[in-house]
Formats: structure tokens, sequence, C-alpha cells
């Protein structure tokens, strides 16, 4: 159990759904990852006081007014270059027309225009292309009659250049020509029959708006949480579309079966979702972002929505869509709230987070490719943002000051024109743009993956590897190393085979001649075990002091000896084992050595595993931490298993148990390194050699344990099944103990320290 | 205790004393008045003048006005017809931690405590603000006959009033009984034994009840003048003694609250005073009244000093309850437990209810609202926010900024200092994003005059505060707070079930030492502007230090900041240990700069980074530790001496107060060496790198730099840059008072210690406050531009029109900054010369090191660009050299203009767009050269 661990430490649970990428990953038991995690929360446990004397960072340089960041393979916070630098922030009362009043969206047109929904003021400002003010539409005529807006919340513009907006408090889509013209009023949805869409209960309050190529037009509604309403372009109700797919639970249908009526009805209340804002990509599709963060909204909080509502966002990023990034134990949290999205050329996007005002933008594949802004009192930072949206890559986001319009440092020039040359397959000429972006930032792993990527298809492969290693491209490099493995064995095809080739002509003949024992044998060399046997002779003959070395000598052919027969052992279980506890053939020594080697190849498999299957982020390994993972449940194993036998009448003391378990782990031991040794010559489908040896090496050592355990205790097959089962439970509860323990413990020390500082302040 | 209240009475009798200035009529002719500023009101009194200025006060207000002779414009401390009063602003907190603000208008002067003395040139007013007596501290409750008529009645003249007080009072005493007296029972006390063979005589005889409820009243009253008795049965017969024989006034009971007032009125008219009143308690064993322990004693000196009005509070005279008792009872939560000296006077005498408590006065504002405009008039408020920054008035604001206030501490935050935990992690990107505010000054501009202001001493405790005028705020105002005694806060004890304990407030021991001072320097219509704000303050520098042009040279300079090391985590066989990378050895320098002069590059001025053991975080810097991984020592030497025999300026670089890593024999003790934060622990902060750092205690930089020093010359070294000394400056809250480092004392420290290097090396210093700048060679980092606050409307190169031509500087490395166009136009709109930050290795060995922030520093990726932009710098720039800047403004939106010394003009455009100015065109991005045409 505790050699399957290698390959998913450190890995968060859901991510092995999530990973197109690396084929590499191999579903594990749950179990042993849990078991990971208990280990793993033990150690963090005595590090949280330690934890809690960092304090803040110095004050840098400032520059620009936010911090600009990545987060790389491991989910760690990284510098990046400033991708995006506020230029202007256009408020109500620079453009003239008293200040705004919570504005709450913002619209451009096809042709530059920029449409701001100014809500407390119930008007829309619009901008000319050059950001000055063109005029505010306050009213307009209906019917003849002059009419106004009451809060209204969204705008969209469709193909045409009409103007939909969301007429909040008056239940109603108004559409407007661009000189601010009634064309038409969509009123509360009504299905085709005629029936209102929405219940009784529920007050129609269209929030946001957005109408499609074709005009159909799609409502985010207050108190609406089915999912977007869509409607024709005459204006009749088509359904809901977005809502979440429920794939109930075994348990969820029992409970569903047995409730009654009214239960029912309260328990549907439990699938609701709110979308908070959405917009139209360039394909026509619809993207999408829920409201609530990724942890309270219990869904992806970012979608790409088809016309059937499906989710079709491209999710093969290692790290999930949902902005800020926190670890939590062993995964992935976040506390951004994302209240609107644009989507931009080639399918890209941006989103923008409330909680603390940032604007992530991601590249098709669901790549972080840069974050800037944030809340705060200077330019480029918000109060309380509201809205984005874009004039070719221009950034513009609304809060409650106005708009700040934020232009592309060349760096991020530079980020949009390779991703561009790569959407027109120029990919040379994207690689080398690539190339720059990274002389910018050299914390870049998707540049460093880009380049590869080409390299790659230029047949560079040493730059290739070294530049998917560089961006932890696992399966990148593992395409690009089975090529360049292909390529080197061609070359060297003929040199290969001829020293193999020699190699089983020596050996050959080595065996046939026996050339090795003879040689000995001229030399006049023995055997160690018949060394030992006459120098154990000697030694409980001679009455008399014998010299120390002799002593020594003995102690170590002993030792030796010992180690020799566990490669017995192993094939020879059933006598083994017994000759190692009756026969005193395994000795205290040994098994401490053994169990140094465990620990050496556990480590030596974090460690060396080659880089395609190795997800330990090796300059952050803590040796400590490592040897203990091991070395705490196997001590646990054998303390456990001897209160438990004891208990019931086994034979073995707890030396047998310690022997008998750390010559159990001797096929660990010897499959594993040559196995981690192997892996630097395996690509990624070739995993399965890997797991092949790994899994024996485990069941190998867990079947010894099993018939070591009946045999030193001479237990019967169930017996000894039943005694396991114990012990592993026992080790579960120890472990249990031991995690309370520690934190009463923590709690404890904080108290006292507490109890210190106020009895210091006090007195 | 005693002690305190003492004090309290002299401050009492300097309140009554307070000049009180009739019938005095100022003649004085303002010469030279405009009539757009027009005419002083009269109730304006001339306290001094010079040649250049006239200072006016009102003794009734003590506003002030200060009338510039030459222009005739007149600057008042508070506007005319606006509700904006009061001059000295204070904030301090009570015993339970709120804080709470008073001033001189409504809690000094309108109870006439303060005291108006002239000094030379000029006036002192010590104002007592907090109400001192309360109005029942001036009603007597048992006073003599004698004493009563003495005081009160024959000071009285109105007939009525006379009658009216005297009929609110009774006449009694205790006289001997007659033989057969039978008192009348009164119950729960013992009469007979309390009178003993007196009885109480009464003006009016009273019998039965009446007369036991009279006694009860006369009791009760006696009973409330003391604390120490909760009931009237526990009145004796030995406190009551004064009553024999002596005719006593006691007030009547039941009297309507509106006669009270008017009672206290007319007592008070009589100058029957609570010093009076705590004789006759004392006479009659009952608690004296006591002042109030919440006032504060500040005194505020005015004078001229030439064309400048000098605002000073002599912090040695500044007053604030500290451990004082007091009969009122504040509650447990933060009162400082301490046990004093007076509190056992206290306890010995039996009294022991009550407190001793402090009174922290935490801020002082001077001059809240000098200059400020009225509502229709144009112009703007310069604060020192990085490079500079105005903020419009209200009539020509250009966003919707009403009612913000800013608050820019001078030289950034004390890192010793620091806010609650929670809110850290708030504050921390915030922070790290704002410009420091390098200059302790401020100025306004009317348009008709304005004034340049400097900070002059106390200048490490203040912050420039702007408020923008709206509902809340009267007017657009800018005006300097001093925090005297900072706060922090502490945890109480955590619960073991994780709920967290609440904060109280902790506060530095003592008030600063040093006095505050700050010197208005007025400057006339025409040359007010942000200009001729930065030209009045550069002379006022070179003057004050004084400042020597720089020297040109054949060629303009280049700096290059190489970094030699950094650390970086590396398991070896597993086991975790820090190493150091070398990033630039020193024969790598050497072929750097080689590489650079061959290009034509002469002048390098060279910053070396990470020469120190552990690279960029470095040991403690007693002494020069060489890092091994760079080459060894004698590779040092001989990089030093061939660099001398380039040309090529030399200036390792050095980090002094923040100590990232020891190393045995550097003499760091962390029990000596660290600094105390206000929360009584000692601090560490965490680098970009995620390395916790210990901030050093300054008290242990003297030390520090004479070992350097001293160890410095075996190396040849003839420069330094300092990283951190021209930045940082962090108290020492050690809880002894005589080992309390106060901020100001930590900055004459450091800036003694710049001193002191500066007498034996060269100096580059980073950013660079006003104290580092004065003793610089270069200064490097500065900030070129502000933090960009939206209630600021226009940022101005102001920090560098100010030292233009005496120091030669560079703002960050350009490869860290944006687009290469801005940063060309920038450096000439500011007179900035390039400035690179290089690695000899690629930065692709940065990535996964905790040094990921440094971004694109290989060398090889920027030499072209580097050289490139040298030449066109130099082209332009190298005539430029010591020329001050004359004037900047701006043209049009994001199109400026910078005038040099000799005449040179150079416009740039930073709009993606051309411009056309006086009929030429510039380009998009692009800039315009114009010789002077002298």
């Amino acid at each position: 159990m505790i050699a399957v661990m290698p390959l998913t430490a450190k890995q968060p649970l859901f991510n092995s759904a999530r990973c197109g990428k690396d084929a590499s990953r191999i579903a594990l038991p749950v179990w042993t990852h849990w078991f990971k995690v208990l280990v793993n929360s033990l150690a963090v446990c005595l590090l949280v006081t330690l934890l809690l004397t960092l304090l803040f960072a110095e004050p840098t340089r400032a520059g620009a007014p936010y911090d600009s960041y990545l987060y790389n393979f491991w989910g760690e916070r990284i510098s990046s270059v400033q991708a995006y630098l506020p230029s202007a922030l256009i408020e109500g009362r620079s453009l003239g027309i008293g200040p705004f009043d919570r504005p709450r969206d913002l619209a451009v047109a096809a042709d530059g225009r920029v449409y701001i929904v100014d809500s407390g003021n119930n008007r829309l400002v619009v901008l000319a292309p050059d950001l000055t003010l063109e005029k505010a539409i306050t009213t307009f005529l209906n019917n003849g009659v002059e009419d106004r807006f009451s809060n209204p919340m969204g705008i969209a513009i469709s193909q045409e250049g009409h103007l939909y907006v969301a007429d909040t408090e008056k239940s109603r889509i108004v559409v407007l020509d661009p000189d601010g013209r009634l064309i038409r009023i969509f009123g509360p949805p009504k299905t085709s029959s005629g029936e209102p869409a929405l219940p009784s209960d529920v007050v129609y309050r269209p929030r946001k708006v957005e109408v499609d190529f074709s005009g159909r037009v799609y409502v985010i509604a207050t108190n609406v949480y089915e999912g977007i309403l869509q409607l024709s372009p005459s204006g009749e109700f088509g359904g809901y579309i977005g809502a979440p797919r429920v794939t109930p639970s075994l348990a969820d249908v029992f409970w569903f079966r047995i409730a009654s009526e009214e239960q029912r009805s309260q328990l549907s209340l439990f699938l609701p979702i709110e979308y908070a804002n959405f917009d139209l990509s360039s394909r026509g599709l619809l993207y999408a972002v829920v409201r609530g963060t990724y942890a309270t909204a219990g869904e992806e909080t970012v979608k790409l929505l088809n016309p059937a509502g499906q989710d079709v966002m491209r999710r093969v990023s290692r790290l999930p869509i949902i902005g800020d990034i926190e670890f939590q134990g062993s995964s992935y949290t976040s506390l951004s709230s994302f209240v609107d999205i644009c989507g931009r050329q080639y399918d890209m996007f941006s989103v923008l987070d409330a909680t603390k005002g940032r604007v992530f933008t991601y590249d098709h594949n669901g790549d972080l490719l840069y974050v800037f802004g944030g809340l705060g009192d200077t330019l480029g930072r918000f109060r309380n943002p509201v809205a984005i949206d874009k004039i070719k890559n221009t950034l513009l986001v609304l809060d409650d000051r106005g708009v700040t319009v934020f232009e592309p440092t060349s760096y991020a020039k530079d980020i949009h024109t390779a991703l561009a040359l790569y959407h027109l397959g120029k990919y040379d000429q994207s690689a080398a743009v690539w190339q720059r972006v990274l002389d910018q930032n050299p914390n870049f792993e998707l540049a460093y993956s880009a380049i590869a990527t080409n390299a790659l298809r230029q047949e560079d492969y040493k730059l290739a590897l070294s530049y998917f290693r560089l961006g932890q491209h696992r399966a990148g490099y593992s395409d690009a190393f089975a090529r360049y493995r292909f390529e080197t064995t061609n070359k060297h095809f003929g040199r290969f085979m001829t020293a193999l080739l020699i190699l089983i002509l020596v050996s050959l003949v080595l065996t046939k001649l026996r050339l090795k024992e003879r040689i000995l044998r001229y030399l006049g060399w023995k055997s160690n075990a018949e060394v030992l046997q006459t120098l154990s002779l000697k030694l409980t003959n001679s009455s008399s002091a014998v010299p120390w070395r002799l002593r020594i000598e003995f102690a170590v052919r002993r030792l030796v000896e010992s180690l020799r027969y566990s490669l017995h052992v192993i094939f020879h279980p059933f006598d083994g084992f017994w000759d190692l506890k009756y026969e005193k053939r395994g000795t205290l020594a040994s098994a401490n050595v053994l169990l140094c080697l465990i620990v050496l190849t556990f480590l030596f498999m974090r460690q060396y595993t080659a880089f395609i299957f190795n997800y330990v982020n090796i300059s952050k390994l803590n040796v400590y931490r490592e040897a203990s993972s091991v070395l705490v449940p196997f001590l646990l194993w054998v303390v456990i298993n001897w209160a438990f036998t004891t208990l019931m009448e086994g034979k073995g003391t707890l030396q047998d148990i310690y022997i008998m378990s750390a010559y159990a782990f001797v096929p660990f031991v010897l499959l594993n390194i040559p196995a981690t040794l192997l892996s630097h010559v395996l690509t990624a489908p070739e995993v399965g050699i890997l797991m092949i040896i790994r899994t024996i090496s485990i069941v190998w050592s867990v079947s010894l344990l099993i018939i070591g355990t009946m045999i030193i205790h001479e237990y019967t097959g169930l017996k000894t099944f039943v005694t396991t089962l114990l012990v592993i439970c026992g080790i579960a509860a120890s472990l249990f103990v031991g995690l309370l323990f520690t934190s009463i413990i923590d709690h404890l020390i904080r108290f006292v320290v507490s109890i210190y500082t106020e009895i210091s302040y006090r007195v | 205790m005693w002690r305190s209240l003492q004090l309290k009475n002299e401050a009492f009798s300097v309140g009554l004393a307070c000049v009180v200035v009739s019938g005095f009529v100022a003649c004085l002719v303002i010469t030279g008045a405009s009539a757009s500023s027009g005419s002083l009101p009269a109730r304006f009194q001339l306290v001094a003048e010079n040649q250049y200025l006239q200072l006016y006060l009102d003794y009734a207000s003590t506003e002030l006005a200060v009338v510039d002779r030459a222009g005739g414009k007149i600057w008042y401390s508070n506007p005319l017809n606006q509700k904006a009063t009061g001059q000295v602003f204070i904030e301090y907190f009570t015993p339970l931690d709120a804080l709470k603000r008073m001033n001189n208008h409504s809690d000094s002067v309108a109870y006439g405590q303060y005291e108006i003395t002239e000094i030379s040139n000029g006036i002192r007013i010590d104002y007592i603000i907090g109400l001192l007596w309360n109005d029942k501290d001036y009603l007597p409750t048992f006073i003599s006959e004698e004493r009563f008529n003495e005081l009160i009645l024959s000071r009285i003249e109105n007939e009525k009033d006379r009658a009216f007080i005297r009929n609110n009072y009774v006449l009694i005493s205790l006289e001997e009984a007659p033989e057969d007296y039978k008192e009348v029972s009164i119950s729960q006390i013992d009469v007979d034994a309390l009178f003993g063979p007196y009885f109480m005589k009464i003006e009016t005889e009273l019998t039965g009840r009446a007369r036991a409820d009279f006694i009860r009243h006369v009791l009760d009253k006696y009973r409330l003048e003391r604390t120490d008795i909760e009931s009237i049965s526990q009145v004796t017969p030995e406190l009551i003694k004064p009553f024999i024989n002596t005719p006593t006034m006691v007030i009547k009971p039941s009297i309507w609250p509106w006669d009270l007032e008017s009672m206290i009125k007319i007592i008070k008219s009589t100058g029957y005073n609570p010093v009076d009143k705590q004789y006759d308690c004392e006479m009659y064993n009952l608690d004296p009244p006591e002042p109030s322990v919440e006032v504060f004693t500040i005194p505020v000196e005015y004078r001229l000093d030439a064309d400048s009005l000098v605002v000073r509070v002599p912090m040695k005279d500044v007053k604030y309850s500290k451990n004082v008792y007091t009969r009122q009872s504040w509650g447990m939560r933060g009162v400082h437990w301490k046990v004093v000296e007076d509190e056992r006077l206290m306890k010995a005498f039996g009294r022991i209810e009550g407190d001793t408590v402090t009174f922290p006065l935490h801020t002082i504002s001077l001059l809240r609202f000098f200059g400020a405009p009225d509502a229709a008039q144009e112009g703007y408020i310069l604060i020192p926010d990085g490079s500079g920054a105005l903020v419009n008035f209200a009539a020509n604001r250009t966003r919707q900024t009403g009612d913000m206030n800013l608050q820019l501490p001078v030289y950034g935050q004390d890192l010793s200092s620091l806010g609650k935990q929670v809110e850290i992690d708030l504050e921390q990107e915030l922070q790290r994003h704002y410009e420091r505010a390098q200059l302790p000054v401020f100025g306004m501009n009317h348009g008709d005059g304005g004034f340049i202001a400097v900070i002059e001493e106390g200048d490490a405790l203040a912050s420039v505060v702007v408020e923008t005028s709206g509902t809340v705020n009267p007017v657009d105002t800018v005006y300097p707070k001093f925090e005297v005694i900072p706060v922090g806060t502490i945890q109480l004890a955590v619960s073991t079930r994780g709920g967290g304990g609440a904060y109280i407030n902790t506060y530095q021991e003592r008030l600063p030492e040093s006095d505050l001072q700050v010197r208005y320097m007025f400057l006339r219509s025409g040359e007010s502007d942000y200009s001729g704000m930065a030209r009045r303050l550069q002379q006022y520098l070179v003057d004050r230090y004084s400042l020597e042009k720089v020297d040109p040279q054949a060629k303009i300079p280049f700096y290059l900041d190489l970094i030699g090391g950094i650390h970086r985590q590396k398991p070896i066989l597993g086991v975790p240990r820090q190493v150091v990378e070398p990033l630039t050895t020193y024969d790598q320098v050497k072929s750097i700069v080689d590489e650079l002069q061959g290009k034509g590059v002469s002048n390098v001025v060279l910053r070396y980074t990470g020469w120190l053991e552990g690279g960029i975080e470095h040991v403690y810097p007693s002494k020069v530790f060489l890092e091994p991984a760079l080459g060894n020592q004698s590779s040092f030497l001989g990089l030093v001496n061939y660099l001398k025999d380039k040309g090529v300026e030399f200036y390792p670089v050095l980090t002094q107060t923040l100590v990232a890593k020891t190393r045995s024999g550097d003499g760091f003790d962390v029990d000596t060496h660290v600094a105390y934060s206000l929360n009584r622990t000692r601090v560490l902060r965490q680098l970009p790198s995620g390395t916790n750092a210990y901030v050093l205690s300054v008290s242990k930089l003297p030390e520090q730099v004479e070992g350097f020093l001293s160890d410095c010359s075996r190396y040849g070294i003839t420069g330094l840059a300092l990283r951190d000394l021209g930045i940082n400056i962090n108290s020492d809250f050690q809880t002894q008072v005589d080992r309390l480092i106060d901020r100001q004392q930590a900055r004459d420290i450091i800036a003694d210690a710049i001193a002191r290097m500066a007498r034996e090396k060269s100096l580059i210093i980073d950013g660079a406050n006003l104290y580092g700048l004065v003793h610089a060679d270069h200064i490097l980092n500065m900030p070129t531009s502000g933090s960009g606050f939206v209630i600021t409307d226009e940022e101005v190169p102001f920090y560098q029109m100010v030292i233009r031509g005496y120091v030669n500087y560079a703002g960050v490395p350009i490869n860290h900054g944006d687009d290469l166009k801005d940063v060309l136009l920038k450096s000439l709109e500011i007179g900035a010369y390039p400035y690179f930050m290089w690695s000899y290795q690629d930065s692709r060995v940065l990535k996964d090191t905790p040094f990921h922030y440094l971004l694109s520093i290989g060398y090889k990726t920027w030499l072209d660009t580097a050289v490139s932009l040298y030449e066109e710098l130099n082209r332009i720039l190298q005539p430029l050299q010591g020329q001050t800047i004359a004037n900047h403004r701006q043209l049009s939106e994001r199109v400026y203009e910078t005038t040099y010394e000799n005449g040179t003009r150079i416009i740039v455009n930073y709009r993606n767009e051309p411009v056309e100015i006086d009929g030429r065109l510039i380009d998009a991005k692009s800039y315009l050269v114009m010789e002077g045409e002298q």
C-alpha cells in the first residue's frame, strides 16, 4: 500500500477525471489517496504554528497598480509581466453628464460605440468609438407616449445594431435602434400557447440579456434558477438552457422514493443554478458565468454553452478555470466569484472576478494567460466591478465609478500575436513570437510548451524535450521522447545490437565454463556461509577472550548471510519465514538494513522516476516527511499487529513481527529500483509496464506479509485474514487518535502562547 | 495622583488667566492688499512682521492670517465664510481603545482654555484641549457662610440673582444641644450617636417629619460627595466635625434643572471656581472635584522666518494623561494595569475604586484648513505621492472625487508597526503598489499665489493628508498629520476551541522626543505652479544642505545592476539544502562590461547585487563576507581593480535593515539586534522571495556600518549602493522607555549612518527619501509616477524637478518595466538615465526558484536594445547633464513639455496618435527636442 503512493502524491482527486493531456495518469483506489492525505495533514498540523509568524510581503516597487501573476504546474502563484495597464477612467463627471449612479452593464457595438447602462439614473450613456460622450438616452417614444427605463440592468447589441435593454423593474426587454427609437418590446415570456412561462409567484425581472446571430434572445432573470431563458426572435419562450444536468446518486434516488410529496418539492430546490452574466462568443456560442464561488456554486463557474445548452468548454489544462487558486489540503478551491465574461478572438475569454476585482484571461484550452486588476482606489483598481467588454484588444471594465480602459502592453500583444499565428497555422512564426514572450517572462510554462510543440514538429527533439520539461508538459515530453528514442535506437541500432550480442555471448561463455567459480576456487575463496560456520565454531568453542576483529567479522558476515537469505524467503515464504523465526536466520540488524533500504527505495522512486511519470515537485521535496510517510505506517503495522496478535494467541514476538515485515518488503525494493531506472526509457503509453512491475511488487510484498503473519503466529488462513483486517482498522484508528491529539496539542500551545502574550502585556 | 491633580490645577489657572484683549483695535494699514484678495477683517491683529510677511491673529478664535507684503495675498488659517474652524486637531484613544477626536476650536477656545504669549517674531498659543471641569464642579454643595458671602454673594451685582442664589441654599450648623433636646428619629441612622452632644441648627425652623427629611437630605448630599461611602448610615461623627459651630451653606434639596443651570451660570460669573470648591470640599472632608483627565496640553508656536511661516509644536510641553488615577471607572478592557506610585498612595488612603488610565495622544494635525480655497476658486494641491501628484480644487475637478480623504505616510510604512493580523492580508497588495512619499512636502496653488510647505522636524512621524470638499468635508485642504503615539494591536487569549480572542490596542510608551515643525514658503502669482514650488524647494534644499551641481561628463551614465547569486532550495539525495546559484560571476561581470564598452557605452555605473554571502538575500553585513560561488577573494580584488582601470564606477549593493540570513561570526544576535513591533514580538517580514527576514533594530546600525566600512577598505571598494537605507525607516518599539527608538529617532540614526558612509564612499541610494538624497551621488529605483489614486487629477515629476541637476538618477530597471517607447519618453520627460538589471545567465534559470519575480534579466536578450536606447538618450541628454528642470507642463492629454535650465525644450507625446504642437507634428509615442535660445 505504500508503494502505490508515488504516482498519486499531491494530485487532487478530481484531476484524474480532467486530465486529457496526461495519459500516464492511472486511476488508483481512492483509499490510498486518503491515506496519503491523512499522513500529509498530520505534517500540516505541526506546521500551523510556524506559519502563523508569516507577515506581509515587502513593498516592492509599484509601477503598475496591481500584481501580475500566473499559476505554475504545481498551482503555485508565480510572477508574470504586466499584460494590461489602465489608460483612463471615464466617469460621468468627466463626461459632463453628472456622476454615474450604480452603472450595471456595458456593451460595445460593432461600430465601436460603447453603451453604458447607468442603472441608478435610468439612462443609457452612449460613447463614441474614441470614448467621448455622444449622448445619453433617457426617454424613448412608446406609441407616441414618452417612456422611461426603470432600473435597467443589462444591455446587448444585435448583429444589425439594435440595442436590447433589460428594463428590469418594468419586466421587459426594450429594443431600440442606435438612434434611440423604439423597435419593439418583449414583455414577460409566454409559451406558444400563450401561457405565462414563469410560475405566477415569480415576478419577471430580466437582469441580463444577450441576442445571437439569428435573433434569438437569451435572458437571465432574477429569482429564476432553472437556467437561461431563451426567447425566439418573435418573443416566444423557447425553454431554459444551461441548467445543470442532474445525475442523482443512488442515495438521492432512494431518498426521493421514500420522501413525501411535500418533501419532494423541497428536495428539488436543491438543484438551482443562477447565472451571473453571459456573453456571445464569436462563434455564436454563449459564454456564461455562474453566480457564486467555485466552492459554493457546486458547479463549474465558467461555461461555454451551445444552443442546446450543453457546456462545451475545453478543459484540458491541468488547472481548473476558477480564477484565483488556493490550496486546501491537497485539492484546489477558489474564492473568486465571477460577475461577467467577455469572449475574445481566437477563443480566448476574460472573466471578471468581484471578490478581488481581477480579470482572468484564458486561452481556448483553458490555460491561464494573464491576470490584471484589483480592488482599491487607484487607477486600474475597482470599486464593485460589474461588467467587462472589449474594443478589439482594449478591455473596458465597468465599476461603480465608471469605465476603466485597459490597453495591452507589448507583452500581451505578443501573446495575442502568437495565438493568432497559431490559429492561422503559422506554427514557426508563432513559436518565434512565443520565444519573445519567454524573453520577457521566463516563468510562462505555456510558452515553453508551445515552442516545444513546434520544435517537435520540426524534429528538433533535444529542444522539444528541454522545453516540454520546462513547460511541465508531460504528454508532449512523452511524444518527443518516443520520437527521440526511435531516432536514437535507429541510428545506433547496429552498435546497440553488437553490444547486446557480445554481452549475451560473454555471459553464456561464463556460465558454460563456470569460470567465475573456478577462478574463485583457484584463489582459495570460500563462500560466506562456509566462513561463517567456521567463525561461529571458533566463537562458541573458545572460552577465552575472542579478538574483537573476529567478533566484528562474524557480525558482518552474519548480516550478509541473513540479507542473502531474504532472497530465499521471498521465493519460499513458508519455510523461509519459519526459518527466519525458528532457525534464527533473520537478525534484527538485517531487518534494520532492509527497512532503511525500503525507505531509500521509496525516496529513490519519488525523486528519480522519469519526468513523464513523476508528479512530485522535487524542489519542494521534504525528505523527512517522505521518509516518515513510510516509516510511520510500517511501525504502526508492526506495533498494532503485535498488540492484536498478543491478544489472539499469536506466537510471534514484537521482534519477529518486525523482522518478518521487513523481509516481506524485499520484493518492493528489488522490483522498484530497476523499474525506476526503466522509467527513463519508457514513454507515456508504456506506463503499463511500470504499473505491472509496481503492482507485482506490491501484491508480492503484501502476500508475503500475510503469509509471514500466518507463519510466525502459527495461525490458520481465516485467523490471519481476520487479524489483518483488525490491524488495518487499528492503524486507521490510531492515526485518527494521533491527528486528534496533535490538533489538541496545537490548540494548547496556541492557548499557552496567547496567555503568555496577554500576561506579558498586562504586567 | 497628587502630582497629576496639581498639574491640572496649574492648567486650570492657565485657562482662567487667558488673555482677554478688549478694546484694542488694530489700526495698521495693510499695504498693497489687492482688491481680489479682499481686506483683512478687523478681528485680526498684527502680532509679527518682517520685510516679507505680516502675521495677524484673531485673539478670540486664534485664527491666523498671513499677509504676503509683496503680492498682497492674504493667507488665512481658516477660510472666511466657511464652517471650517480650528487649527490644531488631535486624535486620541480612550482607555477602552476607542478613537476620539478633538480640536482646539470647540474643545479649547470655546472653553477659554488657552493662553497666548508673544515670542520673538511670532506668538505662542498653549491650548488645553478637552473640557477640564464639569459644570457641577462650579457649584458648591457645602460651603461656609463666610466664604459664601465673600466669594459668591458679594460678587453678584444683580439683586435678583443674589436673592435667587441665596434662596437655594440653607444655612445650617452643628451646635451644642440643650440638655433636654430630643432629636427626631431618622430610620437607619442612630442620630444621637452621630450628632453626640450636638444638634443640627437649621436656618428655618423645621420639626418632625420635615426636619427628619432635611437632615436626611443633608447627610445624603454629604454621602454623594464621597466615593467611599455608600449609605448615610456610614457617616461618622468624626466626618461631620467640620460642621460643629461653623455656619455652613448647604444646597437645597430638589432644585429644578433649569434653575441649576442658571445657578451655575451666575456662580461662574462671580469667579468662584473648582479650585475654590476643592478648598471647601477639603474643609468638610469631602472629595474635592477632580479635573477631567481627558485633556491634552498642546502648545503651538507661529513664527515668521524671512519669507516663510514656521509652525512648531515644542514636544516637551505636550502633555497627555498617562497612568493617572481617576475616580471614574473605565472598565477592565485596555486599562493599563500598571501599579504606579499614585495608585499606591491612593490605596494608602483607602480609596481604591476607580482606575489608573491613559489617554494616548495618537495624532496631531496642524493648520488643517490653511489656505483652503473658496468654492469658486481654481487651483490645485500638490502631494508627494511618488514623484508627485496634483489634486484639483472643486472648481476644476475632473472626477467624482468629492468627500475623499487620502493620507500619505511620509517615507512610507513603518515595518515595525503592524495593523491587525487580519487587515494585513487585505492591505498587503495595495501597499505594495503604492508609491512612497519621499519628500516631506505639500503645496497649494491658488493661481494668484501659492505655498510649498516642508515638514522640517518630525517628518518621519508625519503623513500628508489631503481632503476634497463635498458634503462632509467643508473645503479642499492639505495639511500635515503627525502620528506621535503609534498604535498596534495585540490579541488576547485564544480559547482552546480556536475562537479568536479580542484585540486590544498597544501604544508606544512615550511621545517622540523630536519637535514638530512645518515651514510654509509662500510663492507669488506667476510662480505658484508646481514648477515654481519645485524651484523654491530646490533653492531651500541647496541652501540648507549646500548641494552642488553635477559635473557634466563625456557621456551620460549607463546604470547597470548585475546580479551575482541567488539562493534556491535543492534536494541533495532528497535532503533539501539551500545552495547559491551564481548568475553572474566576477569574470562574467568583466566580460559584460567589456562587451558594453566595446559597443560604445563608456560611462558604465555598475551596481553588483548578490555579491555578499547568500546572494541577493545576503547575510548580516557586519563585515564583507564574499559569496564563494562567484569566485575567490583574489579574483574579487582583481575585479575591483579591473573596473577601476576601465573607468567603471563600481557600487556593490548592500541590504542593511532586513536580515534574511545570518552566519557564524557576523555578530548578529536575535535577542539584541531585532526590532520590536508594537505587539511586543520581534519583527519578521516576508521578502518577495518568501524568505522571512528580521527587521534590524536601528540601534545596531552605526555599529554595523563601522564594521562594514572598515572591512571595505581591504577590498578597495570606493562606492556602495544602499538598497534599503534610503527607503525604510523602522522603529524599535521596546517597552522600556529608555531603549525605545521612535520613528523620528530611527530616521535620525539612519540619516547619520548615510552621512557617515557618504564621507568615505560615493553612494548610490535606492528610492532616496529626503535625508538620503542629499548625500547621494546617484539615485536609482526612484518613483517616476504617482500611485494613480483616483483622488488625484494629474501626476507630475515633482521629485525630479527638485533634484535634477544636483544628482543623477534613474527609475526602476528598464527590463522590469513597460514598453521601451514609454521608457524612452519618460526618461526624456524627467531627465533620467538608462538603468538595466541583468544577469549573465539566461533568465530561464530563475524559473522554479524563489526569485522568479525578477523576470527578464538575461543580458543577451537586452544588450542590443540597451545600446541603441543608450545612444538615443545620450544624444539628447548629454548636453543636459547638470541642468535643472526650469519648467514642466502638460500641453494636452498625455503630451508634456519639459524645459531645462538652458532653455532646451523637450516635448513628449505618449499618445498612440500624432499631435500637433505649435504647428509642429509629433508622431505617436515620439518626442521633439527644441534647443535653447541662449
